[in-house]
């Protein structure tokens, strides 16, 4: 039998969709437009508002446009949130671990390092969409 | 007091000192070779000096309060870490998001390395405090 899903458990999966179509592409084309000596840091400064923006959306749907019934999160919707924020904010310290590493023994140019900054934070933000969305699917 | 506050305090003061002093005297001694990347020595020191000084202090609480240390997280305690986290994860996605804007705008990539390393340290700091706030005033 199907469940209904609820207004958060969409909105985590209208957030899932929208960060893997924008960055699908914005990664695509990365290595497409990198020249030999660095990458263009307008088109990462756009990714980097677009990340913001998509955020932002998020934060804005779930306070503006909850239905009534479901304004306030409930106590399992709280614990999903926080379960979630605890698997992405790991994963978002074992990229920014990875990338102080690199750049201290590497040294790359500072446009591919922001790239790799903002794909260690991207990648925390979709680990913990995901895991909201398995929490909603199995239960807290 | 908890192990677990007792935990908390240790992150507290371990991360302050270690790197309190990593921090000051890279800024008393930034010069060409740290802005090559030469830091990364200092860094190794530091983060051992870090790993000895916790299990050091970890096992003076253990061996205080053995009970306490071995039981596991009640509610409460698993409430208060993951809103700790929570913070703390916001408190890194922010520097994360502003250090991308600082490696675009073309500064020095083993300098936003060191920073990548500050904000770390400072959502640590921020998980500890937020923690032993909770458990001295209760959670919130």
């Amino acid at each position: 039998m199907s469940r209904v899903s609820s207004f958060r458990e969409r909105v985590a999966w209208s957030a899932l969709s929208t960060y893997i179509m924008v960055f699908f592409v914005f990664f695509w084309t990365l290595p497409q437009s990198w020249t030999d000596r660095a990458g263009d840091p307008k088109m990462s400064l756009l990714a980097l508002g677009a990340f913001v923006l998509i955020v932002g959306a998020q934060w804005l749907g779930r306070a503006l446009e909850a239905p009534k019934r479901e304004s306030q999160p409930d106590e399992r919707e709280q614990l999903i949130a926080l379960k979630a924020d605890r698997i992405g904010g790991m994963v978002t310290m074992l990229g920014a671990i990875g990338v102080t590493a690199t750049a201290l023994l590497f040294g790359y140019n500072a446009v591919f390092l922001a790239n790799l900054v903002l794909a260690a934070l991207l990648i925390g933000q979709i680990a913990k969409t995901i895991t909201q969305l398995v929490y909603f699917k199995a239960g807290a | 007091m908890a192990f677990r506050e007792r935990s908390a305090w240790i992150a507290l003061i371990t991360y302050s000192v270690v790197f309190g002093s990593y921090f000051l005297l890279l800024s008393q001694t930034w010069n060409d070779a740290y802005g090559q990347g030469l830091s990364i020595g200092l860094l190794v020191a530091a983060v051992v000096a870090l790993v000895i000084i916790t299990v050091a202090l970890t096992a003076v609480a253990a061996l205080l309060s053995p009970k306490s240390a071995n039981a596991p997280a009640d509610e409460r305690e698993t409430l208060i870490e993951l809103k700790a986290e929570r913070a703390a994860s916001y408190a890194l996605s922010t520097g994360v998001v502003l250090l991308i804007g600082a490696l675009l705008m073309g500064w020095n990539g083993f300098l936003v390395a060191n920073m990548l390393l500050a904000s770390m340290v400072i959502s640590e700091l921020v998980k500890a405090a937020l923690q032993i706030v909770s458990f001295r005033g209760g959670v919130q």
